[in-house]
């Protein structure tokens, strides 16, 4: 009994289409499909995560674009974030890393809440750059 | 902190006809239905408070309807003029079927 | 008239009957969910500086703006306060329910904002009629150390 909640537990768990915690398996996935890199460092007592995650990552136009990406999202503070911030030279949140995953490379770090429109210029012009067909 | 606790603030001690301020802090996260859940990406439902009522001595005091538009773990700030002594009783509920209710004291003299 | 200038001014009857439905000629969301909910234009509400409406002028995070409303109309004559916020997706944030126990007109609350915006506290009086306080809040982009 206690087996079959702990699984049904784990699968409660239900992933985005695209979405990933580890960046070993959300980088694999991208070199292998063809896939422009978002990753997204986030932490729970930041307000202003919180107005990304309910006010832009939630709008029909930048949801549509960020769709195209892989999104490996990060908790500032668990071990894996903070090793992986360490890598980037993060200081806080929110913070998104564009990454070429095909050979890889930053392509560019953007730290701080922003509007949806300049989010979704933002993302456009990031996917652009990689110039991979799914842009 | 668990969902739908709460802190009410109230003076203990007020003056007759004085006019005091009621506050309180309740614990919900207040999800307007649009947010993205960072770990998952997946978009999280709406879950908020719909409804909080003021009683004092059982009658209403205030009456608020509110969504998902207000922060979350909301704050209420209100005023009460203070006839007599008594209880003043916060109820409230949320979308789902979260129904809590609160008390505070307020000694007038 | 040749065949092709009334092919031309039907295909343009046509577009203009498909497309009007959803012009609303001219009312915002705004406009819309003040109507909805009030039942009146909000060009028929006047702004009044009896309306208190303390909000921050620039905003750290839209997901915690602190606002508060007063006022010095005595409290027998008020109804009800409503809250909107233009720009939001839903603009209307709350409505506070007064009865003359609460000794004046305050209410005090955290709102959430999508972006720069209007805030508006609308009054409604018991005899029917509206007043309102409108402030600008800037939100601006952040981030956390």
């Amino acid at each position: 009994m206690r087996a079959l909640i702990v699984i049904m537990s784990f699968f409660s768990l239900v992933f985005a289409q695209g979405w990933f915690n580890t960046p070993e398996q959300g980088l694999k996935v991208a070199k292998e499909r063809g896939l422009p890199v978002m990753f997204y460092f986030y932490s729970d007592y930041c307000p202003y995560c919180k107005q990304m995650e309910d006010f832009v990552f939630g709008d029909e136009k930048v949801s549509r674009i960020m769709d195209r990406f892989v999104v490996i999202s990060l908790d500032f503070l668990s071990e894996e974030g903070r090793y992986w911030a360490r890598r980037f030279k993060i200081y806080g949140v929110p913070h998104f890393v564009f990454y070429d995953a095909k050979n890889d490379r930053v392509l560019d770090i953007v730290f701080g809440s922003r509007t949806r429109q300049d989010f979704a210029e933002i993302l456009s012009k990031m996917c652009q750059k990689t110039g991979l067909k799914r842009c | 902190m668990a969902i739908g606790s709460a802190i009410v603030r109230v003076p203990k001690e007020a003056k007759k006809g004085e006019v005091v301020r009621i506050q309180m802090v309740i614990t919900h996260p207040m999800e307007s239905g649009g947010r993205r859940d960072p770990q998952t990406g997946q978009t999280i439902p709406a879950y908020h408070l719909t409804k909080l009522e003021i009683f004092f001595n059982n009658n209403l005091l205030t009456a608020i309807d509110m969504g998902g538009g207000l922060s979350a773990n909301p704050f209420v700030g209100i005023t009460m003029k203070a006839e007599q002594s008594g209880v003043i009783k916060i109820v409230y509920q949320d979308n789902k079927d979260g129904k809590w209710e609160r008390t505070a004291e307020v000694n007038v003299t | 008239m040749d065949r092709r200038k009334f092919l031309l001014l039907s295909a343009v009857a046509v577009a203009s009957f498909t497309v009007a439905p959803h012009l609303s000629f001219g009312a915002s969301r705004i406009e819309e969910d003040i109507q909805k909910r009030l039942g009146v234009s909000l060009s028929q509400i006047k702004e009044s500086p009896e309306v208190k409406l303390q909000a921050p002028t620039i905003a750290e995070s839209g997901a915690n703006v602190p606002i508060s409303v007063e006022s010095d109309i005595p409290i027998e004559k008020v109804d009800s306060l409503w809250i909107f916020v233009d720009n939001n997706g839903t603009p209307w944030v709350t409505t506070v329910k007064f009865t003359p126990m609460n000794g004046k007109v305050y209410f005090a609350t955290r709102i959430k904002m999508r972006e720069s915006s209007n805030v508006r506290a609308i009054l409604k009086l018991k005899d029917g009629s509206y007043v309102m306080a409108t402030k600008e809040v800037k939100v601006t982009a952040g981030g956390c150390g």
